[in-house]
């Protein structure tokens, strides 16, 4: 008796653990995909670091006045 | 809307040494065309884009097949390896294109695929962007790349670009420069100062009007911080299950320490165990993934979720949980068997202090990165309500869009007879673009000696009736002016106080003529919210326009049924063109569709915050769950109901001592989520202020769901019969 009480609870929490680790891994997978693609947008591309985009600053500039 | 225009760029390529290459390349996600083999052969959608000739050298495309010797004109295409497998094409095939009509393609070289994470896999085919364009210094629409030497100093570069730039600006405008006092010079030099964004930091660099694909670096930083919160609260429930278990475990292990199993023995059967229980986590986990991807929720994230595409970080992923699973188990297991057999099995070391208030302290942890992630999620979902909700300054009530051809829209008499026909359509507009855009064409005019910068929209002249924006100094625009030699400014409010225009002004129009300025129109928000309201004028072209505006406004009547209309108005739009149903497929839409796509990054932040938030909620309460039921095992319990202590009474002892736990937790959680959602909301010039109401629903709901979880679990435990209780333990 005793041992069946123990082992249900430490089985239920261990059950909940289970779930609770799996959810965490399945938002930390696709949340490291995610953010893994933001960080190496076009970084892949060749010369990518010396290769600008040409832009203007005038508007920002000039609105302040 | 920070665009650049050709001559200046190409003056700046050819005459600054540290240039390697340069061209203009028109990233912009690729414009959608249907693409066939031959006439009767189905059509298939591809992305359609331009480059000069010159920019294929800047981005290190990799040619397949062919050469660009002959790629010279937009009758020529180069294409991807893909997309040419895709329809069996070879380099010297043709395929014809729909855009307005059906035109016939030669395929010149074939090309490598680039990269899939960068803004060069956005299209399918290059057409070359000829010569269109290059001496006229107005035409602020095309987007140059130039890569630089290896080695070059961005800065030297900025510097040298910026005083060619100025040189063939004066020399092709006659500018005088002497003429000029200093606050005019410091002026005409800002404005003429290059901004260069590396093609590595476009994607997180804001408002730069870098055409491709943009991200916030907020939300990345975000989903991290949320990711990591996560795992550290599934890893708190972990350790807090195995210190749980020392007390439990004691007797046994410390039993088979007597009947010989050496102490290394045992420490290794219990990380096996916890390694196997993070083994099924890690089973669990692929399928909610794999549920996830093929669930409606997949569309949050913007890109591919495969397993086989982001091995590494599925490798990350176990790799982190393999470390988790041996961190959380191996200590309590060296504690468990670092006693004397003898003594542990007759004493009661469980109940240890210092191991209780480690577990308190690691959920008290939890508790408050709950309510962080609760405040913050609220106040997430919040500023998106608060955008989609907020009056923009002109009526959006009944009102449809659509994009015609430029052969339609050159008849606009036509249209609009037919259209009107249609009894539940009241009014029509017409303007050149989307309305609401946080980019648009925009002009520099000269004006008493400063430099002019506004956005331009080109539209119908009953536009500003139409969108019920009101007039505030001078005359509407009126049917007359469509009839104008020189066209006819409208300007906001904000354009006049910035530069002191007047109506009695005029200023340089699209001819090169001046043109007048009719009247001050009241600030309304024609770009997102995220912006301030900046200069703007509304215009029309009159006699001779530079192109129809395609953008088809429609006022229907209150109360008709929307979807019924769009049906009908798209029939009649197919039936005036019938070259449109052969490729060119024309779409009517409600326009706050517009207005919710432009928010869609919001959206979907909040929808990820929100989904993560009830995640790590739901773990959080797991582990107090957990937690509650060791404690309610314990003989405390039995013994205070021996002694008499009520079931009210013992309810009361464990809810305040969690309530007491969340109370602080809120106090530490508060200012976190305050300097998080401050520096969240400063990426919106107009945003929710933080209401006070949004921390005490936070409070309240965590409160509430612990209490009910305490509550229910002890009370199960208070009515035993207490001397039941006492002799299991």
């Amino acid at each position: 008796m005793r041992i069946i009480q123990k082992s249900k609870t430490e089985m239920v929490s261990a059950i909940l653990n289970i779930v609770g680790l799996a959810a965490a891994f399945a938002a930390l997978y696709i949340i490291l995909v995610q953010v893994h693609h933001d960080l190496t947008y076009n970084k892949a591309l060749k010369d990518s670091d010396r290769t600008v985009s040409l832009c203007r600053t005038g508007r920002r500039g000039a609105m302040r006045i | 809307m920070t665009f650049v225009n050709r001559p200046m760029s190409e003056a700046i390529i050819k005459a600054v040494p540290s240039v390697e290459a340069g061209g203009c390349a028109a990233i912009k996600g690729g414009d959608v065309v249907s693409a066939r083999t031959s006439e009767g052969e189905s059509p298939v959608e591809l992305r359609v884009t331009s480059f000069s000739r010159s920019a294929i050298d800047v981005f290190g495309f990799e040619l397949v097949a062919g050469s660009l010797d002959n790629w010279i004109s937009n009758r020529e295409a180069v294409m991807s390896e893909s997309a040419a497998k895709r329809l069996g094409l070879q380099v010297g095939d043709h395929f014809q294109y729909g855009y307005w009509n059906w035109t016939d393609i030669t395929v010149v070289a074939i090309y490598k695929d680039m990269p899939v994470n960068s803004d060069l896999s956005s299209f399918d085919f290059i057409l070359n962007a000829g010569e269109a364009g290059m001496d006229d210094w107005s035409q602020w629409g095309w987007n140059y790349f130039i890569k630089l030497k290896e080695g070059a100093d961005l800065k030297d570069f900025e510097a040298a670009a910026k005083a060619v730039a100025i040189d063939n600006w004066v020399k092709a405008q006659g500018i005088k420069l002497e003429g000029m006092n200093e606050k005019e010079k410091e002026e005409f030099d800002k404005g003429w100062s290059p901004h260069l964004v590396k093609l590595t930091d476009t994607y997180f660099a804001d408002n730069v009007g870098h055409p491709g694909k943009s991200g916030n670096r907020n939300t990345t930083i975000t989903l991290l911080v949320i990711a990591i919160f996560v795992i550290v609260i599934a890893f708190i429930n972990y350790i807090n299950f195995f210190l749980a278990l020392v007390p439990l475990r004691l007797r046994n292990l410390n039993t088979r320490k007597i009947l010989g199993s050496s102490r290394f023995q045992l420490v290794l059967s219990s990380v096996g165990e916890s390694v196997l229980m993070v083994a099924v986590a890690l089973g669990l986990a692929i399928a909610i993934v794999t549920l996830f991807r093929q669930s409606s929720l997949a569309a949050l994230i913007d890109t591919p979720l495969s397993f086989s595409q982001n091995w590494g970080i599925v490798a990350l992923t176990v790799g982190l949980a393999l470390l988790i699973s041996v961190a959380a188990s191996i200590y309590p297991a060296l504690f468990a068997t670092s006693f004397n057999p003898a003594f542990a099995l007759r004493g009661s070391l469980g109940s240890n202090q210092k191991g209780e208030a480690f577990r308190i302290g690691l959920i008290g942890l939890q508790f408050t990165v709950s309510i962080v992630l609760i405040i913050c999620s609220i106040f997430v979902h919040e500023q998106h309500r608060f955008m989609m909700k907020h009056d923009m300054g002109f009526n959006q009530e009944c009102l449809l869009q659509s994009h015609l051809t430029f052969e339609l829209a050159s008849d606009r008499n036509a249209v609009e007879s037919q259209l009107k026909s249609d009894p539940a359509i009241k009014e029509i507009a017409w303007g050149d673009g989307p309305f609401v855009a946080d980019g648009r064409m925009t002009w520099n005019r000269p004006f008493k000696g400063e430099q002019v910068h506004w956005q331009v929209y080109p539209v119908s002249w009953n536009f500003l009736r139409f969108m019920g924006i009101d007039i505030v100094e001078g005359r509407d625009f009126t049917l007359a002016d469509e009839q104008s030699e020189n066209g006819v400014y409208i300007i906001n409010e904000t354009a006049q106080k910035m530069y002191g225009i007047t109506t009695e002004d005029r200023i340089q129009g699209h001819s090169g003529n001046p043109a007048e300025v009719a009247g001050i129109c009241k600030d309304f928000n024609f770009s997102s919210l995220r912006n301030e309201i900046g200069p703007f004028a509304f215009y029309i072209y009159g006699k001779e326009p530079w192109s129809p505006c395609c953008r088809l406004f429609i006022r229907t009547e209150a109360g008709v049924d929307t979807a019924a209309v769009m049906a009908r108005t798209l029939k009649a739009l197919n039936d005036l063109d019938p070259v449109m149903d052969d490729g060119f497929s024309v779409w009517v839409r409600p326009f706050r569709k517009s207005i919710e796509n432009q928010y869609k990054k919001e959206n979907n932040l909040s929808k990820l915050v929100t989904l993560f938030t009830v995640l790590a909620i739901v773990i959080s309460l797991m582990g107090v769950f957990g937690l509650v039921m060791f404690e309610t095992e314990r003989k405390e319990i039995g013994i205070r109901r021996v002694h008499g202590a009520t079931v009210k009474q013992i309810l009361a002892m464990f809810n305040s001592r969690f309530v007491k736990i969340v109370l602080v937790c809120f106090f530490i959680a508060v200012p976190v989520s305050v300097f998080v959602m401050h520096r969240y909301l400063e990426g919106f010039a107009y945003r929710v202020p933080l209401h006070v109401w949004v921390f005490a629903v936070a409070l309240v709901a965590v409160l509430a769901v612990t209490v009910a979880v305490v509550t229910l679990r002890s009370l199960r435990a208070a009515t035993v019969n207490p001397v039941r209780a006492l002799r299991t333990e």
